[in-house]
Order: structure tokens, then C-alpha cells, then sequence
């Protein structure tokens, strides 16, 4: 009984869980932010500005608006970084299993992913400034956009697997690598709705910078602003190694930390990737961003999930 | 939905500089629009009547750090156009060369600002990196990379060595071939293209009723451009196209100022290879005899006019600064309702706003007379009275 | 036609090459000829006409009097019967010393243009921070400089 707890709180507070979500999570951000510079020949932050900017934030002083309501405002941000901390133990890190695996823990992953969504969306509600009004209603009406598209593409590997466990996905792609790129229109789809889960460009528009200041974080700051920017940071990861898992094969097999480096390699392409797409694109106006991800991007994953039910059926 | 004002106030990360616009918005649509100025002003009206001319040179060269050349000469046509002074040949061409060089700094700048303001850092970024070629031309021509100080009443201050013409050739080359990649760029990038057509609509009636000048008059079709309705300095000689866009929105603005960069190149190659021979500059007295000039320019925002009042001694008893950012303020409360919020810093960035050279006006009250306005027709009758006076055929010009 | 991503194989390509960033302070940039930078004066050449003065837009600039060289000589006088000393003036050009406040300076050069005798020039010199405004005030004084 001990040994279980002790085993619990190991896999979520060290490995996989707090300690190295946040510290792979500011690798990733540090990673992100030298790439993007240096395709813009420009130099970039050294490798410990995220960890530095962290530290920074902590030591600021912490300014509540009067009219908000102080114990959510407080919250919010240990909400978020809870609800990812969660997600990263069903999702194969060190070898081809996960922590805790079950039939429909992918539903449950892309579920516990919308609850930082959320939590952003209530942190700008309550500040009840103006600017935060309208960046917490366009987090909400970007969630809409891309959620459906996303799960319509995670939807095709599970179909083609025939289970709904990213472990049970990820065994079954490294046993037949050669049914890889069926999924290839689905990767795409759902490399570009993490994108908008990301809130990145050209999907920033709840966080856009020359628009509305800051979203919905404009009235945080101090150590709650470093959570916050903690558990974007952590999403990108959990985000990331979902979509290795689920579309790229995870681990292929190789036990122990031998997997490890396959995933660790994994998310790091994806991200560069996400860094690209970063740098190409201006932002684009909220209507433009729902019509193009229902217009585009849903019937894209709907013939995704065609495609895999044809090819289900043949083999 | 319930209306919310929002002010995209004084301090915004939208704004290079201060001003106000308080926004009426439902939802994320505008519903209404008021436009707040003053926040720049700095009483340098005043300040000039307390200094001689050449320290005047150096004040209103410094009302705008983009387009401090175009101030500086506009103040000195105006000034040698009271006291009736002839500038050699060389040093007119010497202002066009450095007038045009100003254009091409100021609309690199715009183009990196634009970028910025929709979100599009990398464009930002690249334009930024290619107007350090010009930036570097203007440092080794005239010493500093913005503020160029090479005006001085009766022409310029320093000369063009051959050298340095080799130089500045060698970087129009490379500025032009960049160029072209932006037109491609803007053209074909599916999100610059989502976030600029349609945006900012101001047609063509409308431009004309609120008296937009500049690349914001040119995008919505009205050819109206100083260089080539009133020529000044060399440009009757030179060889040039008005470019105008019937877009009439931020896209026209944007294809406007990137095709106005491929015409400065051939100005600036016109120039440097037909460098006129000569003196650099005339001797002028200190106390310059009473008179009014006027002087008109086109600055890369619009037409800048600057007016001067000598009266015999060597400062000068009145100078009146309008530059074109004022001109176009009234087409901004016009184009902002209507649209979404997320419009708005780039219609606001697509008149290339410049709150610095815009805070300058004065009004003064006599105390016998009260303050007076004079109707359009008024106006209108003391230009044609004082154009008349200077010499000036209205026989091209319909009634 | 519109086609996505078209910066793609440009981005690509600067990552391969080094970046356009100026790493200051390890790397500086030499500053073209003829470059407004601090003015300097050779106060030898200076005569006190004060057109300088007279033309700068900001008053970043005084010239002062240099207290000249004076003969000494003791002679033993009659009347007072006692050792005297006198000094006389030496005849000759007045020195004077220029003092420039870089604080004030618009380093607009219009000194240096306005000097008949081009006593003021213009250096490359940029880097002008100081800590407290009053290291900022230059004086000028024969061929060298002191700060103040």
C-alpha cells in the first residue's frame, strides 16, 4: 500500500510528472525561442533564459484588480498546471508504456488538455478588466475551432489500431511501421490544431500581443503569471509527446531509456516544426481562424477517419 | 451584446506613440470611434521664435526623427522663399538625393512596423535588416543615421565624394533585388493577404472630402502627389510614376509604398549619375530681409507644408509647421468603425502615423478681433491671390 | 496565386548562416570617416570670436579666458626699501579654453562649420555614458583634454 503511494507520487511529482515536465518544458521553450531567432538572423536567448525568466517573475510582486475575485484568481494557475501534470502519465515516456494505462485514456488525455484552456478562459474572466474580457472570450471561441478538428484526427490511429489507449496505439504502429503514413493527412491536421491548442501564430489571437496587450493574462503577474507561463510551457511538451505517441509510433518498441531518446528525438522535431510554423505566418482575425479550421480542417480529419475505415477494412 | 469602451490608449503596445482612441465596441466589431491627439506636444512653434534661423535648423529638424530631412527642407525652401534666395544646382540635387533616400529608410521602417502590428515578426525582422544598407548610406554621407543635419539656408553642408556614389550604387543593387522578394511576399502569403484586403476601406469620395495626402490618397486612387502637381527642387528633370491603387484598403496602402521604393531607386540612380557640377552653397546674411515664403514637400507620409514670416532681423517673428499625419487624422475615424477590433492597429499603422510631427497647432485669439474662421470660398480666394502674386499660371488649372 | 509557407526555403536558409547581430560589447563597429561624433577643440587655434556660441542650438558650449602667462621679476625698490615683486602680462595672443557640456550637445557639428579658424572638430568617439551628469562636461584646454 505504501510502496503504491510512493510509487504514485514518484511518477507525478519527479519522472514523469512536476520536476520533468517543467524542466523538458523550458528546454522546449528555450528550444523554440533560439530557432525562431535564428531564422530571423538574429542570435537568440542562451539555454537558461526560461529558468531566468522564471526566477524573475517569482520575485515580482503580485497585483490583484479590486473588483476580482481573489481565491479563483489565486487558483487558476495550480488548476492548469495540475490538469497537465495529470494528462503526461498516460502517455508512453520512458519505453513503450505509460504509467497508467486504460481503454479510452485518449479521450481522457484531450480532456485533461482543455482544462488549462479553460482555466485561461476563467483568469481573464474574473480580472474584469476590459482587455481580459476579450481575450478570455476569444480563448473560448478558439477552442471551439480547433477542438473538434483535433480529436477527429487522434480519432484515425485509434480507429486503425482498434483500441483506445495511447499505449495500445503506439504497440500497435510499432508492430506494423509500414501503416505509418496512412495517417499522414491527420498528422498534418492535428500538428496544426496543436498550434491553435498552443495559442501560437498564427493562432494567437486570444494572447495577441499588439492587440488587446495581454489576453487574458493581463492583469497577472508575480508568481502567478510564472505558473501560468509553467503550464504553457508544460502543454507544449504533453502536447508534443501526444502526437509522437499517437501518430509517429512513441518508443517503437525499444524498452527502458533507450525509448526514452526516441521520444525525447520525437518531440523535438515536432517542435521544430511548431517553430516554423511560428515564424512563417502572420496572425490571422478570429472569424478568419473559425472559418478556416471548419471549412478546412474538420473536413480534412473527417477524411482522415474515412480513409482509415477503408483501410481497416481491407487488411 | 452590451456596448464597452475601450481606450487603445496613450500607452499601447499597438501604438509607437501616443495618442488616443477610444473605441466603442460590441462584441469585437467597432461601433464607434473618437480620436484623441496632444500627447506629443512640445511648443516648438514658440520655441523657434526665440532662436536664429540657423538654430531653427536644428529645432525643426527634430519633430521627427523618420522624416527629419523633409522638415528641415521644407523649412529652408520656405525661408529662401521670403528672402529671395537662388540655391546652386548641386545642392538641390544633393536634398533629392538624401530626400529619396529618406523615403526608402521611411518605408522599410513602415513595412517592418506593419509586420509587427499583424503579428508577422519575421517580416518585421528582415525589413529591419535590409534598411541597415540605408541606413549605412545616410551614415557615410552625412554622419549620423538619422537626424542628417545636411541642410543649411542657401544649400548644403557636405559634399559627395565619388567614392561614396560607388558605395550607395552598389547598396541601391542589393536594396532592389530585396525589394522585389517583398512584393512577391505581399502578395502571395495567404495570411498578409487575409489580414490586409478588405481592411480599412476608404474610397475614393471620402479621401477627397476629409483631405487625405500621401500613400493613404494614393491607395484610394486620387493621384495627388507634390512631386509632380508643384515641383520643387530638381524633380521637373527627373524621370518618375505617380503609383496609385484603386484597393482603397491597407493592401493598397502596403502595394503603394513597396512599389514608391522601386521609383526612389530610379530617382536616386537618376540623380547620382547626373550629379550637377557647382557650389555647394551661397553665402547668406545673417538678418534676412522681412517677407513670407511658403514651402511644400513631399514627405514618405504626405505632403508636409511649412510657412515662414521674416521680419529683418535674424530671428524669425512666425513659423507654422503642418505635416502630413494631421491631414489623414480624420480618415482614421472613418475607417476604424465598421470593423473589428483586431483591424485596428493596422488601419491605425497604415497611414504611417507620426504623432510627433501631428501635435503643432496653436490657436491664437486677438483680443480686438475674437476668433475669426474664413470659409472655404475665402480660403480659397487668398491662395489664388497670393499664388498670383508669386507669378504663378492658373491657366492649366480648372476651375 | 497565392502560395503558403513561402518563406520556408529562406528561413531554412538563415539558420545554416551566421547571424546579422553586432555582439557589443565584444564586437564593435568602426564608424565610416567624417562621422558626428563627440566634438573635440584645439584650443591653440581658437582666437574667442565666440560665433560657436552664437550658433549652437542647445548653449552646450562656453568658451572661457585662459589667465595669460606673466613675466616675474623682483627688483629691490628705493622708495620702500624692500624686495618687490611684479608681474606683467607678456604681450600676445589671448588663450582661451573651450568647455562642452555633452550633455546639452546635439553633436549637430553646426560649431564646427560656423569656426573660422576650424579650431572644432568632429571624432569618432561614441561611447559617452557616464555615471553622474557632471563627468559629462568636457573642457578643452592646448592640444590635450581633461574631464571634469
Amino acid at each position: 500500500m505504501v510502496s503504491e503511494t510512493l510509487k504514485a507520487s514518484f511518477s507525478l511529482l519527479v519522472f514523469p510528472g512536476l520536476l520533468f515536465l517543467s524542466s523538458f518544458g523550458m528546454f522546449s521553450e528555450w528550444l523554440d525561442r533560439k530557432l525562431y531567432a535564428r531564422m530571423q538572423y538574429r542570435v537568440g536567448p542562451p539555454w537558461f533564459q526560461p529558468f531566468a525568466d522564471f526566477v524573475k517573475l517569482m520575485g515580482k510582486e503580485v497585483i490583484i484588480p479590486e473588483a476580482a475575485d481573489e481565491a479563483l484568481f489565486k487558483i487558476l494557475p495550480s488548476f492548469a498546471g495540475a490538469a497537465v501534470c495529470t494528462s503526461i502519465l498516460m502517455i508512453p515516456v520512458w519505453g513503450p508504456s505509460s504509467v497508467y494505462s486504460f481503454q479510452g485514456d485518449l479521450i481522457a488525455v484531450i480532456y485533461l488538455l482543455t482544462i488549462p484552456t479553460v482555466s485561461f478562459f476563467l483568469g481573464g474572466w474574473s480580472s474584469t478588466s476590459p482587455y481580459a474580457a476579450i481575450g478570455s472570450l476569444r480563448v473560448l471561441t478558439q477552442l471551439f475551432a480547433y477542438e473538434v478538428p483535433l480529436l477527429m484526427a487522434v480519432l484515425g490511429p485509434a480507429i486503425l489500431s482498434g483500441t483506445w489507449s495511447i499505449t495500445g496505439i503506439s504497440a500497435f504502429f510499432a508492430s506494423h511501421p509500414a501503416l505509418l503514413p496512412v495517417n499522414l493527412i491527420g498528422l498534418v491536421v492535428s500538428l496544426v490544431a496543436l498550434q491553435g491548442k498552443l495559442e501560437r501564430v498564427p493562432f494567437d489571437i486570444p494572447h495577441g500581443e499588439t492587440e488587446i496587450v495581454g489576453g487574458a493574462f493581463t492583469e497577472y503577474s508575480g508568481r502567478l503569471l510564472a505558473f501560468f507561463l509553467l503550464a504553457m510551457d508544460m502543454e507544449m511538451v504533453v502536447g508534443a509527446a501526444l502526437i509522437s505517441a499517437v501518430f509517429l509510433g512513441g518508443a517503437m518498441g525499444l524498452p527502458g531509456f533507450l525509448g526514452f531518446l526516441l521520444f525525447v528525438l520525437k518531440s523535438i522535431m515536432i517542435i521544430f516544426i511548431l517553430s516554423a510554423m511560428r515564424a512563417l505566418m502572420a496572425r490571422i482575425r478570429i472569424d478568419q481562424m473559425i472559418s478556416f479550421c471548419w471549412k478546412i480542417l474538420a473536413p480534412l480529419s473527417l477524411l482522415q477517419v474515412l480513409i482509415n475505415l477503408i483501410v481497416k477494412g481491407t487488411i | 451584446m452590451s456596448k464597452i469602451t475601450i481606450p487603445l490608449g496613450p500607452q499601447h503596445p499597438a501604438l509607437k506613440e501616443p495618442g488616443n482612441f477610444m473605441l466603442v465596441l460590441e462584441g469585437e466589431q467597432i461601433v464607434g470611434a473618437t480620436v484623441r491627439l496632444g500627447y506629443n506636444h512640445r511648443g516648438i512653434e514658440k520655441a523657434c521664435e526665440d532662436r536664429s534661423f540657423i538654430q531653427d535648423l536644428y529645432l525643426i529638424e527634430r519633430v521627427c526623427g523618420i522624416c527629419s530631412h523633409s522638415h528641415t527642407t521644407c523649412f529652408c525652401m520656405a525661408t529662401e522663399d521670403a528672402a529671395k534666395i537662388e540655391v546652386p544646382r548641386r545642392a538641390q540635387a544633393i536634398r533629392v538625393l538624401v530626400g529619396e533616400l529618406e523615403r526608402v529608410h521611411s518605408h522599410l521602417l513602415w513595412l517592418g512596423v506593419a509586420g509587427h502590428e499583424i503579428g508577422f515578426d519575421t517580416l518585421f525582422m528582415y525589413s529591419w535588416r535590409d534598411r541597415e544598407q540605408v541606413l549605412d548610406c545616410l551614415e557615410m554621407i552625412s554622419g549620423n543615421r538619422v537626424h542628417y543635419a545636411l541642410n543649411t539656408i542657401g544649400g548644403v553642408r557636405r559634399d559627395i565624394t565619388l567614392e561614396q556614389k560607388a558605395e550607395i550604387l552598389k547598396r541601391m543593387d542589393i536594396l532592389e533585388e530585396r525589394t522585389k522578394y517583398y512584393i512577391q511576399l505581399a502578395t502571395q502569403e495567404p495570411t498578409v493577404l487575409a489580414r490586409a484586403k478588405g481592411v480599412g476601406h476608404l474610397p475614393t469620395e471620402e479621401a477627397k472630402k476629409r483631405g487625405a495626402v500621401g500613400p493613404t490618397a494614393r491607395a484610394s486612387n486620387l493621384p495627388f502627389d507634390v512631386r509632380k502637381d508643384d515641383p520643387y527642387l530638381l524633380y521637373d528633370e527627373l524621370d518618375f510614376k505617380v503609383i496609385t491603387s484603386d484597393s482603397c484598403d491597407v493592401f493598397g496602402r502596403l502595394v503603394v509604398r513597396v512599389f514608391e521604393l522601386l521609383e526612389s531607386f530610379k530617382l536616386i540612380r537618376q540623380v547620382l549619375n547626373d550629379l550637377p557640377e557647382g557650389p555647394i552653397s551661397v553665402k547668406v546674411p545673417r538678418k534676412l530681409p522681412a517677407g513670407e515664403g511658403v514651402g511644400h514637400y513631399e514627405a514618405p507620409r504626405g505632403e508636409d507644408i511649412h510657412y515662414v514670416r521674416t521680419n529683418g532681423t535674424e530671428k524669425p517673428d512666425r513659423v507654422k509647421v503642418r505635416a502630413p499625419t494631421l491631414a489623414n487624422f480624420s480618415s482614421i475615424a472613418y475607417m476604424l468603425e465598421g470593423g473589428y477590433l483586431a483591424d485596428a492597429p493596422i488601419v491605425i499603422a497604415a497611414i504611417d502615423p507620426c504623432f510627433s510631427c501631428t501635435d503643432r497647432a496653436i490657436s491664437i485669439r486677438t483680443s480686438t478681433e475674437g476668433e475669426y474662421s474664413l470659409s472655404w470660398e475665402d480660403l480659397r480666394k487668398l491662395g489664388i491671390e497670393f499664388y498670383r502674386s508669386q507669378g504663378i499660371d492658373f491657366s492649366r488649372v480648372a476651375k | 496565386m497565392v502560395r503558403p509557407a513561402k518563406m520556408l526555403k529562406e528561413l531554412i536558409g538563415s539558420l545554416c548562416t551566421e547571424p546579422i547581430t553586432v555582439r557589443y560589447p565584444y564586437q564593435k563597429l568602426r564608424m565610416p570617416p567624417k562621422y558626428r561624433g563627440r566634438i573635440a577643440c584645439k584650443a591653440d587655434l581658437c582666437v574667442g570670436c565666440r560665433l560657436c556660441v552664437r550658433d549652437c542650438p542647445s548653449d552646450a558650449i562656453q568658451i572661457l579666458p585662459l589667465p595669460g602667462e606673466k613675466y616675474q621679476f623682483s627688483y629691490r625698490s628705493l622708495l620702500e626699501g624692500k624686495k618687490v615683486n611684479v608681474q606683467i602680462e607678456k604681450p600676445g595672443r589671448k588663450k582661451f579654453k573651450a568647455v562642452i557640456d555633452l550633455g546639452k550637445c546635439l553633436f549637430c557639428a553646426q560649431c564646427a562649420e560656423s569656426c573660422p579658424r576650424k579650431a572644432l572638430l568632429e571624432t569618432e568617439d561614441y561611447e559617452l555614458a557616464a555615471l553622474t551628469k557632471d563627468r559629462l562636461i568636457r573642457t578643452y584646454e592646448g592640444d590635450g583634454k581633461t574631464e571634469q
